[in-house]
């Protein structure tokens, strides 16, 4: 089946099988492989990347259902996504890196939602992302340090 | 993993939508998020000839209100959960909505999924029973309306036909009710190791006006506690009223040990959350 999928702005028209998950056309067909399948079965969001905006999980989403739509992956070049990148490694947000891009484009997700989440804001949307290496309080502090340098940002270039 | 082969459609209508359930009947199944659907398939615990995508209906996504709630099958949980018409009129579906699995999965995730692919964990059929919540049903012939309480027949079974589609979640009980939605999960797992919703309204003298309560993961499908419904109404909630409804409730229950711990334990858990529940509701009229 043709689609045409808008990938970090790019538009890719490719002939695929109705059965390949978005996960595999990312990193398979487009040779996008900074998005990790962890667990394949829904729960570690390593997978997760935005469709129009919004987080979704794409080892569970068929690429055809993201046929006409927008796809954020951690290999986005938008300056928020650096800002957040930088928070992480300022904070030892990783520690394998395995569940990072997941992490990463959550956390995304949260601040572009929430200028003001606060603690348990974030923890309650980060529920679908889980960490073997860094037991999360580092990066919690990553995504509190991008918030308050985003929040530093708007303000000086108001 | 990669689910067997099949065809897949993505019609933009009802009518187009009929046109393949009557073509393809039982070879084929409605994906709406796909988020029960597609981990089944992956594990190819199942395997379906013929898959049509639905989100391109825009006549299956909308949230409406006058007179009585009404709600397209396609709205995602996360929608529902933020939405606030629904917010206003109807406390128990969001709070249930914003405790449905994670962010990502409410993201893709919609009501209407939920409601029929009726896995006995998943939590918006006990909601829609605790609701008294009314199915349009739409195929080729015309359409009809069948109760929440008719409709959940036993795991992953509903009262729908192989080409029935679930045009319209409609609710009714929304003025001057109150209710949540008491979910039990462990750490590892977002499903409900078992979770009550609740919809109260009260009388003048502080009296059980009318009161629905659904039960997710209790039984082999989601099930209404009807007894312990019928005999709180026209009581106060306290603490006699609550022992002996949760008595009844009881009965509509199959509870044996498992996984997540003992037959008596996970009685004592459900009890406190139950009353705790009850007393909780009512302190807010
Ligand atoms: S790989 Fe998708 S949620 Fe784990
Ligand atoms: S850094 Fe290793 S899993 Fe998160």
């Amino acid at each position: 089946m043709m689609v045409n999928i808008d990938v970090n702005g790019k538009e890719y028209k490719k002939d695929i099988e109705p059965r390949m998950l978005l996960v595999s056309f990312l990193r398979d067909e487009l040779n996008l492989t900074g998005t990790h399948i962890g667990c394949d079965t829904s729960n570690c969001g390593a997978c997760t990347v935005l469709m129009d905006g919004k987080s979704i999980k794409s080892c569970t989403v068929l690429a055809v259902q993201a046929n006409n739509h927008k796809i954020t992956t951690i290999e986005s070049d938008d300056p928020k996504l650096d800002v957040i990148k930088q928070a992480y490694v300022d904070e030892n947000g990783l520690q394998c890196g395995f569940c990072t891009p997941g992490m990463i484009m959550q956390t995304f997700y949260i601040l572009e939602n929430n200028e003001n989440a606060d603690e348990e804001y974030i923890k309650k949307n980060l529920r679908g992302n889980l960490c073997r290496c860094t037991g999360y309080k580092s990066i919690l502090d990553s995504i509190k340090k991008a918030e308050e340098k985003m929040k530093g940002e708007i303000s000086v270039s108001k | 993993m990669y689910p067997d082969k099949f065809e897949y459609f993505a019609p933009d209508s009802i009518s187009k939508l009929e046109q393949l359930l009557d073509k393809y009947k039982d070879d084929s199944k409605i994906m709406a998020g796909g988020h029960s659907l597609i981990p089944l398939l992956k594990l190819r615990l199942t395997s379906i000839p013929y898959i049509i995508d639905i989100s391109n209906i825009k006549d299956l996504n909308f949230v409406e209100y006058n007179d009585n709630l009404e709600i397209g099958p396609m709205t995602r949980t996360a929608e529902v959960a933020s939405n606030k018409i629904i917010r206003d009129k109807c406390k128990l579906l969001s709070d249930a909505a914003s405790k449905v699995a994670d962010p990502q999965v409410r993201n893709m995730g919609t009501v209407g999924g939920d409601i029929c692919e009726a896995d006995p964990r998943n939590d918006m059929p006990a909601v829609m029973l605790a609701l008294n919540a009314e199915f349009e049903v739409t195929n080729s012939k015309g359409s009809r309306i069948i109760k929440a309480e008719d409709f959940f027949e036993d795991a992953y079974t509903t009262a729908l036909e192989s080409n029935d589609i679930l045009t319209k979640i409609i609710i009714k009980n929304t003025e001057n009710y109150y209710g949540k939605y008491y979910k039990y999960t462990t750490l590892s797992s977002d499903f409900a190791v078992f979770a009550i919703a609740i919809n109260m309204s009260l009388n003048g003298d502080k009296t059980v006006k009318d009161i629905g309560i659904g039960l997710t993961n209790l039984n082999n499908t989601a099930v209404k506690a009807k007894d312990a419904e019928d005999y709180l109404k026209n009581k106060r909630i306290d603490d006699k009223t609550c022992n002996d409804a949760f008595n009844l409730l009881l009965k509509s229950c199959d509870i044996e040990d498992d996984i997540n711990g003992k037959k008596e334990d996970k009685e004592k858990i459900l009890k406190d959350i139950f009353v705790n529940g009850l007393k909780g509701i009512y302190k807010v009229f």
